[in-house]
Formats: structure tokens, sequence, C-alpha cells
């Protein structure tokens, strides 16, 4: 069985749940329509899966450049909207002079307090948030608000040894509670409770379909840290690093998914992208 | 298009006048036409969702073009300002020409929660309610730290602004 938690094999477990998603898709597919089970056999479209362009496309260095400039008004996947922003006064774009959220640095902070916790901590600590937010936070009646979830987690962590890293991976844990409606839609989620005899067993499966194709996303992206750098500060620090960079930017196409598609991750914020990804990347069950 | 329409009545007057039955009448010009203007006009004055936001609702009247009657419709702004929440104000004042007020969905919605970035921790729990900070309902804040802007889900914001009003527009006009 792959551990996520190894930091060389959530790359192969990201790989193989998309995999399999996709063998699912055709299967379902070709139950519908033969065609489309052609299609999905085509063996061009393995070809382009593999076909290393793509690769070199990911790590396009104008795509570097295109993440170090300020958001502007050339971009956006509804009719090239003009964002609002605040551009420099002489009107050249640059990159913002004030202090930039420490974004990366957080990034790695979280992940590397997931696998330090491990998947037994990790569960845990899920459980206690879990219940928590349910408790005080009203999240059985929709999504909790951040501000009770962090004092939830804030309550949670204060006997833990280390509590820095209690909080930086509860804060994961509070941000995905959050995000699990945006992720999962109500018909999987009306589905799961009439279908399954434990519900939070149930989503928490579901939701880690959902983790492994947007970490299938963030493999493809090719900025994920050496695994020949295994368990190292300067892989966690790469790893972190391309979470921030995918999810800063992933979202100015525009997803949007088909009911009860589990191999479409939509159109996600910057907090529940890197939180997601921070989970599965960082090994928690 | 109202050239075409004109040409249309023209053939079926031939068609009428040499005893052939004549082609289905194009509809009305006011149906096919209509005039929208965007006025900007310092005189104007602001709205209560931003300094270059429309302080009034679109107005109307009818003009006549060659002959046709043709529904006017204009709204005055007193700028438009492209830094800061400025497009805002151009989006809403666009909508609010071309497919009137919306309804009272804003209102129902519960007020989002601050957002609060300072601070070293629980940084994807604070940013988190950016998603609920919707700049077309009110919540401008976060667009005046510029440290925001890139973790910002605009797209998201904006996705539900234009669907609202390409719904609004569909059942007023019956086309997009």
């Amino acid at each position: 069985m792959i551990r996520r938690g190894h930091p060389a094999r959530w790359r192969a477990a990201a790989i193989t749940a998309l995999a399999g998603l996709a063998v699912a898709a055709a299967i379902a597919g070709a139950a519908a329509d033969p065609r489309d089970a052609a299609r999905a056999a085509d063996p061009r479209d393995a070809a382009r899966a593999a076909d290393p362009r793509d690769a070199a496309r990911a790590a396009d260095p104008r795509d570097a450049a295109r993440a170090a400039d300020p958001r502007d008004a050339t971009r956006g996947g509804v009719n090239g909207p003009a964002s609002p922003g605040q551009p420099p006064a002489d009107g050249k774009l640059r990159p913002l002079s004030i202090d930039p959220l420490p974004r990366t640095a957080y990034v790695a902070r979280a992940l590397a307090a997931v696998r330090s916790l491990g998947p037994a901590g990790c569960a845990e600590l899920d459980r206690a948030l879990y219940d928590a937010a349910r408790a005080r936070c009203r999240a059985d009646a929709g999504t909790p608000a951040a501000r009770c979830l962090v004092d939830a987690a804030r309550a949670a962590c204060t006997g833990a040894a280390d509590r820095a890293r209690c909080e930086a991976a509860a804060d994961v844990i509070a941000t995905n509670l959050r995000g699990q409606t945006a992720l999962v839609d109500d018909a999987t989620r009306f589905r799961l409770v009439r279908g399954s005899a434990d519900y939070r067993t149930a989503l928490a499966a579901e939701l880690h379909r959902r983790y492994a194709v947007l970490a299938a996303e963030l493999v493809l992206t090719g900025a994920t840290g050496s695994a020949a750098a295994t368990g190292s500060a300067a892989a966690t620090s790469d790893d972190a690093r391309a979470i921030d960079e995918l999810c800063a930017h992933r979202d100015r196409a525009l997803h949007a998914c088909q009911a009860q598609d589990a191999a479409c991750v939509p159109s996600l914020p910057w907090s529940r992208c890197v939180a997601a990804l921070v989970w599965f990347v960082g090994g928690g069950p | 298009m109202l050239d075409r329409r004109r040409r249309q009545l023209q053939i079926g007057a031939l068609a009428e006048a040499l005893g052939r039955s004549p082609p289905v009448a194009p509809p009305a010009a006011g149906a096919i036409a209509s005039l929208a203007c965007f006025l900007v006009d310092p005189a104007a004055p602001p709205g209560a969702a931003g300094a270059a936001a429309p302080g009034r609702d679109a107005t109307g009247t009818t003009v006549t073009v060659d002959g046709d009657a043709l529904s006017l419709r204009e709204i005055r702004v007193p700028a438009v300002r492209t830094t800061g929440d400025g497009p805002i104000d151009a989006y809403a004042g666009l909508a609010l020409l071309l497919a009137g007020p919306g309804g009272d969905l804003a209102a129902a919605v519960r007020p989002p929660e601050a957002v609060e970035p300072d601070g070293d921790d629980f940084l994807l729990a604070r940013l988190d309610p950016l998603i609920d900070a919707d700049p077309f309902r009110g919540a401008r804040a976060p667009l005046a730290r510029p440290e925001l802007i890139d973790v910002y889900p605009f797209e998201h914001h904006l996705h539900g602004f234009i669907d609202g009003f390409r719904r609004r527009y569909l059942a007023q006009r019956g086309r997009l």
C-alpha cells in the first residue's frame, strides 16, 4: 500500500488515483456511449498525456514571469475582466512593493507540521476539530465560521507538546472543514448520507479522491520537490512553493464541474486549495 | 439592422404592388434595436456603493432614428476609476444600465465574515472568508489591501455577478 506521507510517494499516489478515476470514467462512458469509449481508449490520448512538451509547457518560464506580476487586466476567465487592484502611480506594472503575505513560508510550515504529526496524529486532531466544529461552530447546519474554528483549534492544541506545530496542522484541518461543501457537491453528499453507515468516513474518502486529483494537477506542473531529496527541508520548501504557485494561479481559468464528477475539482480559493494539497501531500489520513 | 428591416418592408411593398403574396413583415424597430448610454458626467451624484458608482438608476426615454422610435436607456456616473475597486463600480453601472437593478438576494445573504490577514498563525483559516467577501455586494475592504489581491478569489465573485446579470438580462430581452 502506498503511504502518502512519504514525500517521494505522494506523487505516485496522486497519479494512481487520477488513473483510477480516468479508468472509471472510461468504463462509465463505455456504458453510455461506445464512441466515447473509443475516444477514451484512443492511444493518441495516451501519447498526448505522456507528451514531454506538456511538462515543458508547465515549466514555461513565461509562467514564472506571469506569477511574479501583479494581477492585471489581461487575465481572467470571464470576458477578460479588469481585476481590481492598486497599480503603481506611474502606471508601470511591477511586483507590488508592499510586504506580501508570507505565503510560501507558511505553506512549508503547515506541510512540515502535517508530516511530523503523521497519519495517527493527524487523524486524532482531525477528529477533535470535527467534533468541536459540530459542537461549537454549528458545522452540521452550514459552513462553520473561520473565527470559531480558529478558537476551537487553539483550544484543541492547548495541551500539545509543540503547540505551534499543532496549530499549523489544525489550520489545515479547519480550512478543509470549511471547504468540504465546495469540493463535494450536494448530490454526492446526499448519496453518501443515504448510502453510508458512517457519513464522516464516507465523506473523508470522497474528499480524498478530490485531493488526489488536485495533487495530480500539482505533479503535472513539474515544480514539486525532488524525489531524491526525500524528507529534506529543501524538498518541503520546493513542494510548498509549488503548492502556493498552483493555488494562487489555478482559478484564473474557470473550473466548472458536473454534479457527481469525482474527477473534477471545482474552482477553489487559495486557502482551500492549499489546505487540500498540504493535507494530501503531507500524509493526512 | 434597421436598414435591413427597411429593405424587408420595401420587398413586402413591392410584392404587394406586383400582386404577389408578401413575405412575413419584420418586427417593429423597437423590438430589434435599442440604445444604451453609459455617460461619465462629473456632475452626476456619486452612489452609496462607491465614489464612481452611479447615484441613480438608469433612466429611459424614446428617441426617433430615421422615423423609427427606439428606446433609450442612460445612466450617469461621476467618474470611471481603473484603480482599487473602481472596476467593480463600472461592472455594476453597466449591469444596472443593461438589465436594471438586481433582486433583493444580496440583502438576504448574511454579511461576510471579516478577513484578518495579520498575524503569523492560522493564515489559511483567516484568509478563507475571502470566498464570501463579494465586492459586488459591498465587501470592498479586501480590495484596498494589495497583499490580498494575489489570493483574492475575484473570478469566483465575478462569475457569480455575471451569472446573475445574464439571468436578469435573458428574462427581460429573451436573448443574451
